[in-house]
């Protein structure tokens, strides 16, 4: 039996009149990555605030259990690490001085040294939090995130300001941290990275939940995509396929758009012989949601 | 003791030791103020110079405080909010008591230090007679009786924009120092003036620490009006807080709730 790190039922919100959350209903599973995306304003950080306990009980109705709690008790919080938008430039204060004041907080840190090796942050420690560059910055962010040794991590658009090889190498530590038993909720607007990392993923739109679960099952709901390859054969002929929505031709090339590619490659099998160079491209996480967002 | 003493090493560090501004606008400006306004401002005879340079080290001590209160304080409180330093802190088991009581022991500190200073100012400048009990016992007097004016600096560090509390701070700092007769004795302005500067905290504190420096006790009225202007200033640092925790703050979780209208 899977055992819930949070559980949030009919989880309602507003900033003064305003909704922002319009009865949130999700589990995370201990030791998954849950991927959660969805436009600006949508409700993404409201939500992770208020799994966090960071939003006024005045505001909020529903509930929100983590660990099987209802209260956030210094015993949870020691579970907890965050990794939030902002980061922390405080002044005339180093890397390494930021995280020992960081690791003092918790019952049982990382030493700051292994964090600081294992994340290779060693070339930029000794210098201030504001001479150092915005990516750089979210790479120590994520290290205070990660000190405590938590149980269950929040990130919140963690890899913005990163170079390529940075994000490469954070989605690797992440996975580890998976690996390692680790509950991660994280928030991106990168959703090829989303797509690739999440075991689960949640697409909020306009504070409720669209649509909830792994790729395999989204993908199901939208299964639509391209196919392109090379004949001779008229293109009048694919008209009449299954789930084929459109047709383009660029001289030999012909390529299909459709709801459905299993169900339109299927019916290509009589033409097998007179095709080459088939390609298939499947929608992505961004035309799903990009098709959902369309939508509402 | 462990994240205390971390905080506040981390803290001593990065909002003392290391920021040139405050170190010269809390510490050293009183200081080149007490000498400037004792030695080269002043003439009259030994006994009235000798009494006036004991009265402006109760001046320079509180101008000092109140500099620290609302120049230091209050910027270093809102500057971490803004920052999210704060809420990081609430977010982990140790929460923000030791950051919290780092911060009140730093601002006791330079409190106490600037009142040594200023009287070892006194005594080496101008000669003025104080033991090294007396100088203890008036730096401590410094901190204790100036409680409202620091609580004044923690109520405006809830001020949300950064340029608000720099103008605030300037509007109240520079006319209190004025009409509370720190720059320049109050028996010089008007009357009503005086009535005025008679009831604020900047002038009762001092008039404290006159008492003490002229081995007088300390009169029920200053107490009175010390005690009052603890209340007031207690209550608005409530207030500021209730108003900013209803915003956003780390909190018991509800279980199911009666929905309310939305």
């Amino acid at each position: 039996m899977t055992t819930q790190a949070v559980a949030i039922k009919n989880l309602k919100f507003s900033y003064g009149d305003k909704p922002v959350l319009k009865g949130v209903n999700l589990e995370i599973h201990e030791g998954e990555i849950f991927g959660l995306v969805g436009p600006n304003g949508a409700g993404k950080t409201t939500l992770l605030n208020s799994i966090m306990g960071l939003t006024s009980a005045d505001q909020i109705t529903g509930s929100v259990e983590v660990y099987g709690s209802t209260r956030i008790s210094n015993q949870i919080k020691n579970m907890i690490g965050s990794m939030l938008q902002g980061d922390i430039r405080l002044t005339r204060v180093t890397v390494r001085e930021y995280l020992s004041v960081i690791a003092s907080q918790y019952y049982d840190p990382k030493p700051v040294e292994a964090v600081i090796n294992e994340l290779k942050l060693g070339s930029f420690a000794n210098k201030w939090l504001t001479g150092i560059s915005g990516g750089q910055l979210r790479r120590v962010t994520f290290a205070a995130a990660i000190i405590g040794q938590p149980k269950l991590l929040f990130l919140d658009e963690p890899t913005v300001g990163m170079d390529v090889d940075a994000r490469r190498e954070f989605w690797d530590y992440v996975d580890n941290l998976k690996m390692q038993g680790t509950t991660i909720m994280v928030t991106s607007h990168y959703l090829a990275e989303i797509q690739t990392v999440a075991d689960r993923i949640g697409i909020l739109i306009d504070g409720k939940f669209e649509s909830v679960g792994t790729w395999n099952e989204l993908s199901q709901v939208d299964s639509g995509g391209t196919i392109e390859f090379t004949t001779e054969i008229s293109t009048s002929i694919f008209e009449d396929l299954p789930a084929v929505t459109g047709i383009q031709r660029s001289g030999m090339i012909t390529t299909i758009n459709s709801e459905n590619t299993d169900d339109t490659l299927k019916s290509l099998v009589p033409f097998i012989e007179k095709l080459s160079e088939i390609t298939v491209q499947r929608k992505s996480l961004e035309s799903l949601f990009m098709g959902l967002t369309e939508r509402e | 003791m462990g994240p205390f003493i971390k905080q506040l090493k981390f803290n001593f560090k990065r909002l003392y030791l290391r920021n040139r501004g405050y170190q010269i606008g809390t510490l050293l400006m009183p200081v080149a103020f007490y000498a400037l306004f004792t030695k080269i401002m002043v003439k009259g005879s030994g006994p009235e110079m000798m009494m006036y340079s004991k009265t402006y080290i109760a001046s320079m001590v509180i101008y000092s405080v109140l500099i620290n209160a609302l120049f230091g304080v209050a910027q270093f409180l809102q500057e971490d909010r803004r920052v999210q330093l704060v809420q990081n802190m609430e977010m982990t088991p140790a929460g923000t008591s030791s950051y919290y009581l780092s911060i009140s022991v730093l601002m006791a500190g330079a409190n106490l230090v600037s009142a040594i200073l200023i009287q070892l100012v006194a005594i080496l400048e101008n000669g003025v007679d104080l033991t090294a009990v007396m100088v203890i016992e008036t730096a401590v007097l410094a901190v204790l009786g100036t409680l409202p004016i620091m609580l004044v600096g923690i109520a405006y560090s809830y001020l949300k924009s950064p340029e608000l509390l720099g103008a605030l701070s300037n509007v109240t700092v520079f006319p209190l120092a004025m009409v509370s007769g720190l720059w320049w004795p109050i028996s010089i302005m008007p009357k009503w003036l005086r009535q005025i500067g008679e009831l604020t905290p900047t002038y009762i504190s001092k008039h404290i620490l006159d008492s003490q420096l002229l081995n007088k006790s300390i009169s029920h009225n200053d107490m009175m009006g010390l005690i009052v202007w603890l209340l007031i200033t207690g209550a608005v640092v409530g207030l500021a807080v209730i108003r900013d925790k209803g915003g956003l703050r780390f909190d018991v979780q509800q279980t199911t709730k009666t929905e309310k209208n939305i």
